[in-house]
């Protein structure tokens, strides 16, 4: 792997894998929901971006596809990525199209409208089903008070309707220079060639003012914060509940130790909390958890664990959350079992190698630990980290998790029976 | 590279393992013929496909999952190459036919059949199914809770012969078969009965589901199409780009880009076993619903107006050509390429000969395939929506 930053401020990560005749490019801007004023303008800008460059035919989903690629982008906490993944020997056309919308996207009034439109009906799709926006992004206002972290990321149509040309070219020169954004190129391409390639596209960029890093912490909550949400689709009532997690800058590792908790009470195909309580109740409850909003070291501070369940109206929802109150305290005082411990490595790792055997994947997670972390290279520490968690580890992590400081999100079902 | 063997064991199983990258992982699908001529053979199925699935912790090394639908069972299975052994006993063991711990399969089902059933996309596939062939045993694509309650006792061995196993590894593929004829060897054949052929769809037939208070509305249509082997699919296949395959056709440019109707529209092969459909679908407020089915029957129409050009038919195929390497990168999805095949009952080596044949296509060819299969009167459907956002006739043909 080689990283370089141009005399602009971009910075490249290349990583060369002969395995399969592909290549793949990721441009991560160091802008995500949090940092927009209006809900959704970062969505909103992160789907204008597929116009194209100005001064080119057709818009960026044809130059990709015309290729014989594929091309997506996702706008997260503290980031936007786009990724393609193409044949390997159309490489150069890919690095020349996203050099060209980061100088000057094609970006016009009647682009915004329609976009906002097929915004409205991205969320519709996602929101109008049974659990749909649960537990994201109904749990974060209940978990934050300020409106970086607790507003809804994905979009509000209505604020959406008053955003202009001007709004997008401000935004543009606030967050998309190069100085504010990370190039990966991975897969079947020759570094040298690579470098030669961006130096001669991205490397002609002018320099832009690169914004401060603003810190989005806020006081976790004070005892137990709670919300409701009325889910007409819901057929079963459900709770997430939402703990704030340590600055993952400070150590990749204390992430990890919440993950071993996650799986030992939700992960494998005995978990804690579905024995306990079909052993105690006879009931089946459905539950997930995870170290991250969206996704493990997938935002900087401040970031949360999350524990959803999905359980029969006949069980009450204070009877669930005293099952993981009880295997949380068993965990805090003892820790995880030794065979938990290892089933959780072996299952991890395993998943990761598959994940990042996937090309996009790859160069999505090499350009997201360098745009958020600073160093591309501490995504491969992963397996590392995991491995390493000690029944300690987890017990500590699992001491913080108290009843007394946690957001509780409610569903109320509208299609109980 | 890429080296196949490809076996027919003496018991009916066929074995293709592929050695195929580095990543140091087994991916492993078998696919198991379960035709369910009854709801209570689907519950009896989809409760085989639970079993399977929580009868394996991912932590003892072999990642399990399994899905029943009407036409099979198909199990995934991945691992480290250490744990090959343990992999290939595991689906051995799949294949006696036995859920494990029934009560707990029984309670996951029921959950998660609860929650499906509420999911308008689950009511529209099934009214789709009934719409396209009520009557044959597809037209119920789901168990009720009261059939999967009724199960009390499960015992139905797969049958070897038509089952087909998928094993992608970084390593000698002849040692792959190898190990697993020797773990699948002693599979003994069973008995079933296959499914009755299904009847031609009637074309031209759109019918709303109403869902009153529904914001958003489903459009889901389907036309006769042809099956992967037929030497007219891969002009098909690129005329179905052209249409609606990929972001830069012209449904997604019209419907989207254009317009903002949808967030997506997707036309895709949906390969029902002897009788292949062509899938067309969009998800769209109910404002537009209207709107959104007009620009469907104009687009179609202009199919006819104005052809595929020279320069859409190379964009189509290059796409085509370029996602068999992109998309099929991974040994997960090569895996699950191969067995999707197997799973329409089709034979996986076409997997290997279609950049061939897809780059062989005319533009002519492309032009007269979309004119026999592309036009409007040849979609049959759904649409669930609010009745309020329908139009008053519901057809594409204007």
């Amino acid at each position: 792997m080689r990283r370089v930053t141009l005399p602009n401020g971009l910075r490249v990560v290349v990583e060369e894998n002969h395995t399969t005749p592909v290549a793949s490019v990721a441009v991560h801007y160091d802008v995500g929901f949090r940092a927009e004023d209006r809900s959704g303008m970062a969505h909103l800008f992160e789907h204008l971006m597929f116009q194209g460059a100005q001064g080119r035919d057709g818009d960026h989903f044809q130059h990709v596809e015309s290729v014989g690629g594929f091309c997506n982008a996702s706008t997260r906490q503290d980031y936007t990525d786009f990724y393609t993944v193409v044949p390997a020997e159309a490489l150069d056309r890919v690095i020349a199209a996203e050099a060209g919308r980061m100088r000057a996207p094609k970006i016009t009034e009647r682009a915004i409208r329609t976009q906002t439109e097929v915004i409205r009906e991205e969320i519709l799709g996602k929101i109008r089903k049974p659990y749909g926006g649960f537990p994201w992004p109904r749990l974060s206002p209940v978990l934050f008070r300020d409106f970086a972290n607790a507003h809804d990321g994905y979009g509000d149509h209505e604020a959406l309707l008053g955003v202009t040309v001007d709004d997008c070219a401000g935004f543009f020169a606030r967050h998309y220079g190069p100085g504010n954004a990370v190039l990966t190129v991975t897969g079947d391409v020759r570094t040298d060639r690579v470098l030669d390639v961006v130096s001669r596209t991205f490397g002609e960029l002018p320099a832009a003012p690169v914004p401060e890093r603003v810190s989005r912490w806020e006081p976790e909550p004070a005892g137990l914060v709670e919300g409701e949400h009325l889910d007409p689709m819901a057929p079963m009532p459900a709770f997430a509940i939402g703990h704030r997690v340590p600055d993952p800058a400070a150590g990749f590792g204390t992430h990890f130790a919440f993950a071993a908790v996650a799986a030992a009470l939700t992960g494998g195909n005995r978990p804690r909390l579905r024995e306990r309580l079909r052993r105690e109740t006879g009931h089946t409850v459905t539950f997930s958890a995870r170290t991250g909003l969206f996704d493990l070291l997938d935002a900087r501070d401040p970031d949360m664990w999350v524990l959803t369940a999905i359980h029969p109206g006949e069980l009450p929802a204070e009877r669930v959350l005293a099952a993981v109150d009880a295997e949380l305290e068993s965990i805090a005082r003892f820790g995880p079992t030794l065979e938990e411990l290892a089933r959780r490595r072996t299952s991890w790792t395993n998943t990761h190698h598959r994940a990042m055997d996937e090309p996009a994947q790859r160069v999505r997670a090499l350009g997201r630990f360098e745009i958020l972390f600073g160093d591309a290279g501490t995504a491969d520490l992963l397996p590392g980290l995991c491995a390493s968690v000690t029944a300690e580890d987890a017990a500590k992590a699992a001491a913080t998790l108290r009843a007394d400081s946690r957001a509780l999100l409610t569903l109320v079902p509208g299609a109980a029976r | 590279m890429n080296r196949l063997v490809d076996r027919l064991l003496p018991n009916g199983l066929r074995i293709m393992a592929l050695e195929y990258g580095v990543m140091p992982m087994v991916e492993a699908r078998l696919h198991l013929p379960a035709p369910c001529h009854t709801p209570a053979d689907l519950a009896a199925s989809m409760l085989l496909a639970t079993g399977v699935s929580l009868g394996r912790d991912p932590g003892d090394g072999v990642e399990l999952g399994a899905a029943g639908d009407v036409h099979r069972v198909a199990v995934t299975a991945s691992a480290a190459p250490a744990d090959l052994g343990l992999l290939l006993t595991t689906l051995a063991g799949v294949t006696g036919g036995r859920p494990g711990d029934l009560a707990t399969a029984r309670g996951h089902l029921a959950a998660r059949l609860r929650v499906l059933g509420a999911h308008p996309d689950v009511a529209t596939r099934t009214a789709l199914s009934r719409h396209l062939f009520g009557g044959h045993p597809v037209a119920h694509p789901f168990p009720t809770a009261d059939d999967v309650a009724a199960i009390t006792e499960i015992g139905r061995p797969f049958d070897p012969r038509g089952a087909v196993l998928v094993v992608l590894a970084p390593e000698d593929p002849e040692r792959l078969a190898d190990a697993a004829g020797k773990a699948l060897g002693g599979w003994a054949p069973g008995h079933t009965t296959p499914l009755p052929p299904l009847p031609p769809i009637v074309t031209g037939r759109l019918a709303a589901l109403p869902q009153p208070g529904t914001a958003q509305s489903r459009i889901r249509l389907r036309a006769p199409a042809v099956a992967a082997p037929d030497p007219g699919y891969p002009a098909l296949f690129v005329a179905n780009n052209v249409v609606g395959g990929y972001l830069s056709s012209r449904l997604a440019r019209s419907l989207r880009e254009d317009r903002g109707y949808v967030y997506g529209v997707r036309s895709y092969f949906d390969p029902h076993p002897g009788r292949p459909l062509l899938a067309v679908e969009a998800d769209t407020a109910a404002a537009t619903t209207s709107a959104a089915l007009e620009v469907l029957g104009e687009e179609f129409d202009r199919l006819g107006d104005h052809p595929p050009t020279e320069e859409e038919v190379r964009a189509a195929r290059t796409y085509a050509l370029g996602s068999a390497a992109t998309r099929l990168a991974s040994r997960a999805a090569f895996a699950n390429a191969l067995a999707d095949l197997a799973g329409r009952s089709e034979d996986p080596l076409l997997l290997f000969d279609f950049a061939r044949r897809l780059g062989a296509v005319t533009t002519d060819e492309v032009i007269a395939a979309a004119a026999r299969h592309l036009t409007p009167g040849r979609f049959s459907g759904v649409v669930a929506a609010d009745p309020g956002a329908l139009p008053e006739t519901l057809s594409l043909v204007r």
